[in-house]
Formats: C-alpha cells, structure tokens, sequence
C-alpha cells in the first residue's frame, strides 16, 4: 500500500510542480519535504499510534491541490461559511488554501506583528516526525503560506474554508507562527466547509513561542460531515513561555490531529484542552506528544471525549520527560463518555521518564453516565432525557469553561449544543 | 383518623440476593414529624431510597400509598413532582450542572406537572435568596455546580435549600445530620423546622438523637433487621440515647 501511494505521490506532485513557476516548484525546501513524505508513506494498517485513523481514505484520495478559484467563486462559496466575526480579532481567511484578500483586509493592518504570505515553507525549530508526517505531505504542497511574526499583542482570527472544486482536489492550509519574546498572541483558527469525501484536507500549523511569550491558542475543527482531515500541530516553547491550546474536533467523517508539542526553555509552561464530540460513523482521533526537555517545566492537560452512534474517539497523549528535565510537573485528565452502545472512545495517557526529579498525575476514565447523578436529578423531578443531556452537557463543561474569549465561547457552546441534540444544554445556557 | 398522607404496609424489599426490608408497616399522617432510628445496617437508608425510587432495589411485596396513590408505581421524578423529597445522605457533585439551574429546573418540572406556568426568573431568584439567607448560604453557592467541591456541611444544607425550594408534602431526610458541627446542625434543624405544617409529613431518618432535640418528633419508630421493632413517642429517643439498640435487638431476635 505504502509503495503505491509514493509512487502516486510522487507523480502527482511532478504534474504539480510543473505548474508553479520554477523556482517555487524546484525549490529545495520543496524537493526536502517530498522525500521525506515519499519515504514515509502511509503508516502500515497495523500501526498502533494510528489505528483511528481513516488512511484508506486517504490512500483513495487525490494528493494534488484543488484547482484554484476565479476571487469571485471562492467569494461566493465562503461567505455561506462564515462564522459571526469575534470584537477586536483582526481576520484571514482562506479559501482552498488561497488567501481570500477582500474579507481578510491588508495584512499591513496587522498592529503588533508583521504578516507574510509565501510561497514556500519553512521547517521549523522542531522537525515533523514520522508521527507528523502529513506535515511533510502539506510542506511539499502548500502555496500559500502564511508566515507571522508577532513581537507585541496581537488578536487574530485565521478560517480556512474548504469548497469542492471540479477536480476534488486537496487543500493543504499552512501557518507559521513565531511569538516573539514577551509577546502576547490570541489565535483562533477554524476548519470548516469540505471539499467532498474524496479531496484530503492536511492543514499544517507551527507555533514557536519566545521567552517569556504567551500563546494562547483555539483550534476548531467544524468542517463538513464528508471531509476527510490529516491535521499536525508542532509547536516549541522558550524559557517561560506560556502555551494554552484549546483543539475542539466535532466535524468530518475522519479526522486525525497530530500534535507535538517541545517545552525547550527552562520554566515552560503548557495547557492542553482537547474536546471531541462524534456521531454517526464519525472518527475523530488525536495524537498528542509532549516533550518536557528544560528544567521547571509544566504540562496540564485536560482531554474530553462524547461519542455517540456508532462513532469513535480516540486520545492518545504521551507525555516524554528527559533526564534534563528536572522539577518537571506533568498532569494528564482523559474522560471519555459514551452516549450509545455502539460508541466507542480509546484513550491511552502515556508517560515516558528519565527524571526521579518530576511530579506527574495521570487518569484516563471512560464509561456511561454516572447512575448516583442521574439518580439524584431524577429525584428533583427532572426527566430521564433531560437528565442525561443535562449530565452530557455538565461533562465537557471543564474544557468550555477555559474558553476565555466570551464571543467564541457562546460559538462553541452553540455548536456544541447543536453536535450533541442537546435542547436541554441550549436551555441550560439562557 | 383522617387517611394517612404516607401509608406502608408490609413492604419487603431486596438489594440483589439481601432482603434488606423485611414487612414495614408504617402510617406517618400530615403534619407530623416521625423519626426511624436504629442501628448500622437495619434498613433505615433502604427505606429512605425505596420511597424516592432508586433503582436496584425490589420489591418482594407490599404496599406504599402516597395521597391515595401507588408511590411504587411511580418512577422517581414522577415522585418527586408529586411532592416526595429526599434529602441523599451522600449528595453527589455535579460538576458544570449550576446549582441555580438545577433549582429552577426542578421547580418548574413540579409546576408543569401541575399544570401551573414556568416560575417567573426574577421572583425565583428572589425566592432563592431568601431561603439562602435562612440556611446561612453565600449567593455565590449558585452560580456553581451541584454540589460540587461542597464540605460535607454544605452539601447538607444545599438539601435542606432545595427542599426549602421545592416544598414537598413528604420529605424523607436520609442521616441529614450525620457528619454536621453543632452550628450546621442548628441552621439544618431550623431550616427542617420551618416546613413543618398541617399539610406536610416529614419523616428524619437519623442514627442519634440529636436532630431531635432541635426537630421534636411526633412518633419514633425502631428500625432493626428490616423490621419496625419498637414505635412509641419522643421519650423513646430518649430511652435509646440511654440504653443503645441492642435490648431492642435481642427483644427482636
């Protein structure tokens, strides 16, 4: 299998290269990246670390990018998309990968970091792995790249919408991101729309945060019921740094999130708040590598999982801590619920040390709805769906609750509400 | 004698392969307070759950007539919109389920049964503040969940509030005082004490007799081995603070 995706790999990426102009096609960088995507392939079916992960669609998929769209096609079919802009969050938005300049305003607006759109990427301090390799896969296709440098405070929305386009090509959305020292950064980012069951969406996102810096990071995942999804996240912290990630996943038909995530500098701290909500047949699974390697570093991480119908949710998050990692702190929570007996969640909290210096907690529970709970709702006179939904809701409240931008948060809330059926939360929340 | 508001006759209950309850008879009539004492393992929670509900629990036999109706028939929220309370022994936590909500939800479920319109939110929170005041609750306690990081005091008096709230006609109290200070208790006592009327019935289930000497008892009645062994007045709470259980418990053998 993995023999015959290089080999379309490779070829659809010549017919590709041959139509950027000749530098950008040639480019080295992009030469580095196809070898290593080619030489990866596709993980055998077998392999443990992405055993949820839907890869005979993306064995089916066509790897070159959609054809691009006329400014006013891509125009019509994003507005439909859309979320409500959030107060004070300067916006870009991408459509197929392409930025969208009319509802993205100039990026010399940006106040407090300097924005550049390039054609080719840059590897970052942390190398993608073999556990990243859709990283490769996007760095040897990207095109429109978006490049920040953030050295003050800066508020930003970036959407990547996905539309069919005739030839169900992929869309390979790429950002950046370098927060300077003691700069402050927000950044939501969302995934939504889809190209159809048939065109691969492998966005690829670097962060790097510098001394002192603080990074505090939404990630949506709402695309389309059909869209396939191979997402990476690589992201490096400096000494003091601060890294709040929020990933919520509650579209596709498959998504899978590889995350790694390095605390290089001493005093590095991190939040992770992970919450995948699934029915149908939907798939959702997240890989999450945390690597403490400087001393006095923290890692929380706080994981949430509903799966309904017949779907499954996956949490795989291994936490490394070096011997160089003295006075490390390494918290994991993993809780998956499951609404249905076709359902299933697998979570696997994982910890890797080479320190004695370190403190770290780990759990990881997955079951049905607490009886003693429900019980004691009933008894107040509430109905057994009410109830439930109720205790639905009051489960994934932990992540919502670290929303801090007010405006995304009642998003979230609303959508969420909208993914579980849950007019009992939709109530709950006036 | 008007119709008992509670009337349990011969009830026997099992919990897997334990009976548990083993023929009650007991007749508790509006606007009295009874008091079901007896030691560790008799049955007194048992009885407290069966009334509310909660499953797991069969019943092998038996009656229970609540305003006329078959309480066993009726599945627990239809109990508790009916006006049957149970104040838990153990309250849960429900972290992201405030409390406040909860509070609302559960009147308004009793309202709609009744066929009356949702309680207005501003009165209710009026109302709410009160009863609060009362039970020496900061307001803060409802904007959080259920419950939840709650001292063992406090989950106490959040059952006493709801029951404030709710107004039953039959609270069924499971060891509401076990694990109180003296003042919690005083606040819990007054708090029980306030509900007691000419339509209401309130059953304490207690281990000691403390709760009583702030909630006097008209009747107490002797849980032991699944059986009432012994029923007399509130000089009886008193003899059992003397003596203990266990003169009961051979006269019951």
């Amino acid at each position: 299998m993995s023999a015959n995706f290089a080999t379309r790999l490779l070829e659809e990426h010549a017919a590709f290269a041959a139509t950027l102009p000749r530098a950008q096609g040639e480019a080295s960088e992009r030469r580095h990246a196809l070898g290593k995507a080619s030489a990866a392939g596709l993980p055998p079916l077998r392999d443990d670390a992405w055993r949820y992960s839907n890869l005979r669609a993306v064995e089916k998929a066509r790897l070159a990018p959609a054809t691009p769209l006329t400014p006013e096609q891509a125009l019509a079919s994003a507005s439909r998309l859309l979320p409500q802009p959030l107060p004070d969050f300067a916006r870009l938005v991408f459509v197929n990968g392409q930025l969208l300049r009319p509802l993205s305003g100039e990026p010399a607006d940006l106040v407090g970091a300097r924005l550049e759109l390039s054609s080719g990427h840059t590897e970052g301090v942390l190398a993608p792995t073999a556990d990243e390799r859709f990283a490769w896969l996007n760095a040897a296709f990207a095109t429109d790249i978006a490049r920040l440098a953030v050295s003050g405070t800066l508020q930003l929305e970036v959407l990547y919408l996905t539309v069919p386009t005739p030839n169900a090509g992929a869309t390979y959305p790429r950002l950046e991101v370098a927060v300077g020292n003691h700069a402050r950064l927000v950044l939501v980012e969302r995934h939504l729309g889809g190209g159809g069951p048939a065109a691969l969406n492998a966005p690829s996102v670097q962060i790097e945060v510098g001394a002192a810096g603080v990074a505090e990071h939404y990630r949506l995942q709402a695309s389309a019921p059909d869209a396939v999804i191979m997402d990476s996240l690589l992201a490096t912290l400096a000494a003091g740094a601060r890294y709040e990630l929020t990933q919520l996943s509650w579209g596709a038909a498959s998504a899978r999130h590889s995350t790694r995530i390095q605390l290089s500098g001493e005093g590095a701290s991190l939040l992770v708040n992970g919450m995948s909500l699934s029915d149908a047949n939907r798939v959702l699974d997240t890989a999450i590598q945390v690597e403490h390697v400087a001393r006095r570093t923290s890692s929380e991480q706080t994981l949430r999982a509903i799966a309904n119908g017949r779907s499954r949710i996956a949490f795989n998050s291994r936490v490394e801590v070096a011997s160089s990692a003295g006075g490390a702190d390494s918290r994991q929570s993993l809780k998956g619920l499951l609404g249905s007996p076709g359902a299933e969640v697998n979570l696997r909290p994982q910890l890797e040390i080479s320190t004695d210096e370190v403190k770290a907690s780990h759990g990881a529970t997955t079951g049905a709805l607490d009886d003693n709970m429900l019980f004691y709702l009933l008894s107040r006179g509430l109905d057994p769906d009410t109830a439930r939904k109720l205790l639905e809701w009051a489960f994934i409240e932990d992540v919502m609750s670290r929303i801090r931008i007010p405006a995304l948060r009642r998003q979230v809330e609303l959508a969420s509400v909208d993914c579980l059926g849950n007019a009992t939360a939709l109530e709950a929340l006036r | 004698m008007t119709t008992p508001l509670l009337s349990i006759r011969d009830l026997r209950v099992r919990i897997g392969d334990r009976e548990v309850l083993k023929g009650i008879d007991l007749d508790v009539p509006a606007g009295e307070v009874h008091a079901i004492m007896g030691p560790n393992g008799s049955g007194k929670s048992s009885l407290s759950h069966v009334l509310a509900g909660r499953p797991g629990y069969e019943v092998l036999g038996g009656s229970v007539t609540y305003l006329g109706k078959d309480l066993l028939a009726l599945a627990p929220e239809e109990r508790a919109r009916e006006g049957v309370f149970l104040g838990f022994q153990y309250p849960v936590e429900i972290p992201g389920v405030n409390n406040a909500y909860l509070l609302k939800a559960a009147v308004n479920a009793a309202r709609r049964h009744r066929g009356e319109p949702e309680v207005d939110a501003f009165d209710f929170l009026t109302l709410v503040k009160a009863k609060m005041q009362l039970m020496k609750m900061d307001e803060a306690f409802l904007s959080r969940g259920v419950n939840e990081g709650f001292s063992g005091g406090e989950k106490k008096r959040n059952e006493i509030l709801q029951m404030l709230v709710l107004e039953p006609k039959l609270a069924v109290l499971d060891e509401t005082d076990s694990g109180l200070d003296i003042d919690a208790l005083k606040i819990v006592s007054a708090g029980i004490q306030t509900l007691r009327s000419p339509e209401r019935a309130i059953v304490l289930v207690t281990h000691y007799q403390r709760l009583l000497d702030h909630v006097a008892p008209d009747r107490v009645h002797v849980l032991a081995r699944g059986r009432i062994v012994r029923s007399g007045g509130p000089e009886l709470a008193l003899e059992l603070e003397r003596r203990g259980y266990d003169w009961l418990l051979e006269d019951a053998a």
